[in-house]
């Protein structure tokens, strides 16, 4: 089951040109899908479309066997249960925090409101919903409850709005660029929180962003629009090694790898992953063990062995296959290494790619300089 | 002490500036509303309309609206054959007069007050399930309580103050439309100063008390709002 949404349809902006807005989409759920793409590309439209707040005739949206939009009918935005977080301005200020969340309890009981409850049966907020308190609790705002809305910090404000959200028992949770105010400390809280909600209560997320790093952070799928229409879509891992797609066809190419952890090293301050088999060690993370965790490696940050060396400084060599060697600049290729499955990029010199005579189907040995983990927070 | 005829002004005037406040606040607030979230070109026009009574002379506005209450006009025959009365020279005529003449008074501040609630605020509240009514009251106006504040009394005393349109419109019955400021005039005509200055008297240290008021509540709200 998916939320899906439909739209063809031209949007007339007062102060700037007309979009036509066409795309096709479903959202997942228990997963988190990014909508990326340059200001103006109709990110926002498109979400604000799924939310009913803007309404394009024709459009079709739908979760399950619920239809909120099409064939005649338009339910309006206020009985969707869609929660909703913009980048500003979501708290009341003439509330306190905790008045606030009691404004989302006090609507989520209305009748008109419940009645269009259909809460997905997995959902851990059909079977025991949030109070004040275990709301407070699970995002850690115990401390803030009593404070007024204007005297919170910009990570704190967004903190309690996803608080204020997750009062309502949404079935969907739309994020429209909510954390572009915040640092980073609170945004890798955020995310994990994000995660939990929407994991624990089997509900599609639809997070607007034009900022890559996050997409890397908290996207399981992710779609580039532009100009309105539906440039690509797919996995986050499988975007992100795609040599034709406008994000790995650029110099700060990345990929995000999905790696298990194995062991700790404290001797080192080193966390051992492994990733079908190859191992993979980084900065050491308080994560426990058997657990997966995203990492980013740059393809700058990739070079390339014909065979394996063994007086390098370089902790992480893995072997590989090259699948794909693109040009790129007139100066450079791009490689697509295939590491039983999953992929990474590298990008060297084109020179280089002629000295070892590198082709498709080689079998090499990739040397990691760096490896990051995609956030800090992560399961 | 004051005569039975001031009396009967004094308490005529209080009742027209309340009944006409409380129907400002009524019609003003939809008005008000659309206007501050309406951005089509065309909402100037009204803006401009709305805005009329504060540059014209009150003659010309009491000039037309008598035109506009004789018996042979649509509004003032169908007032008749609802009423049985005649709409000029009578309360009720004060009442509409009144409530055009101060409309600007309560439109202005509280669409003033409006623009600044930020849309996704709005948006925000119906996303968590209140409906527009609810969002207005339970986001709209106690965020703008001062304004209606404002508004408020700006439209009560502007009925008090008002004295051209009413002379126009109401013509001067005691007890029935004379109001203070024209009791005033008339013991000023007829050289009786010692009422006159009871009755100015009476309005200018009211007048200050209600204006004081207005603006110490508002500096106490600026305090707590921005500490």
């Amino acid at each position: 089951m998916a939320l899906t949404v439909s739209v063809d349809a031209v949007k007339n902006n007062a102060s700037s040109s007309s979009l036509h807005l066409n795309a096709n989409l479903s959202f997942e759920e228990g997963k988190c899908t990014a909508i990326l793409g340059h200001s103006g590309a109709g990110k926002t439209s498109l979400l604000r479309c799924v939310a009913g707040l803007d309404h394009y005739p024709d459009a079709h949206v739908q979760y399950d066997s619920s239809i909120f939009q099409g064939n005649q009918i338009f339910i309006p935005p206020h009985l969707r249960r869609f929660g909703i977080i913009f980048q500003h301005n979501n708290l009341f200020e003439h509330l306190s925090v905790i008045d606030n969340l009691r404004y989302a309890l006090k609507r989520r009981t209305t009748k008109k409101y419940a009645n269009t409850n259909v809460l997905h049966t997995n959902s851990d907020y059909k079977k025991k919903p949030l109070t004040i308190k275990s709301a407070a609790e699970t995002f850690k705002i115990e401390h803030l409850l009593k404070k007024m809305s204007t005297n919170l910090s910009g990570g704190e404000k967004q903190m309690v709005a996803l608080a204020r959200t997750a009062l309502t028992s949404p079935r969907a949770l739309l994020l429209d660029e909510p954390f572009s105010n915040i640092d980073t400390h609170s945004k890798a809280s955020m995310i994990q929180s994000i995660k939990d909600l929407s994991r624990k209560n089997n509900i599609p997320v639809v997070f607007v962003t034009h900022i890559f790093e996050e997409v890397a952070q908290l996207a399981d799928d992710v779609v580039v629009i532009e100009n309105g229409h539906v440039e690509s879509s797919g996995s986050l891992f499988e975007i992100t090694s795609n040599l034709h797609h406008s994000l790995a066809n650029k110099t700060n190419a990345t990929v995000v790898l999905n790696s298990r952890i194995e062991e700790h090293d404290e001797e080192f301050g080193l966390t051992k992953t492994s990733i079908n088999n190859n191992i993979i060690y980084i900065k050491h993370t308080p994560q426990t063990i058997g657990n997966f965790c995203r990492i980013r490696i740059a393809a700058r940050d990739v070079s390339i062995c014909l065979s394996k060396p063994n007086d390098s400084s370089i902790l992480n060599i893995l072997p590989a296959t090259i699948e794909e060697i693109l040009p790129i600049e007139n100066t450079h290729v791009l490689l697509k290494l295939d590491l039983n499955g999953q992929h990474l990029l590298s990008r060297i010199t084109l020179k280089s790619c002629k000295m070892l005579r590198l082709e498709k189907g080689q079998s090499v040995f990739a040397q990691m300089k760096s490896v990051a983990l995609a956030t800090d927070l992560e399961y | 002490m004051l005569s039975p005829n001031d009396l009967a002004a004094l308490l005529i005037t209080v009742k027209l500036a309340s009944i006409s406040t409380l129907i400002l606040l009524l019609i003003g607030t939809p008005v008000a509303w659309w206007l501050s979230r309406n951005q089509k070109a065309y909402k100037t026009i009204i803006e401009a309309i709305v805005a009329l009574p504060l540059v014209l002379p009150p003659t010309v506005l009491g000039f037309y609206l008598l035109l506009t209450f004789a018996p042979s006009s649509p509004v003032g025959s169908s007032w008749f054959a609802l009423t049985g009365e005649s709409l000029a020279f009578s309360f009720a005529g004060l009442v509409f007069g009144s409530v055009i003449y101060s409309f600007p008074f309560v439109v202005q501040p509280l669409q003033n007050a409006f623009e600044k609630i930020p849309t996704q605020l709005l948006e925000n509240a119906t996303m968590i399930g209140a409906s527009h009514w609810d969002s207005f009251f339970s986001l709209v106006i106690p965020t703008c309580k001062r304004a209606f504040l404002t508004a408020s009394i700006l439209a009560f005393a502007h009925t008090v103050g008002e004295f051209g349109v009413v002379l126009m419109i109401g013509g001067n019955i005691p007890g029935e439309t004379q109001v203070i400021s024209i009791a005033i005039f008339e013991h000023v005509e007829a050289i009786e100063y010692d009422q006159a200055h009871q009755l100015a008297g009476l309005l200018l240290v009211g007048s200050f008390l209600v204006l004081f008021f207005t603006y110490w509540v508002n500096f106490r709200g600026k305090q707590k709002t921005w500490p």
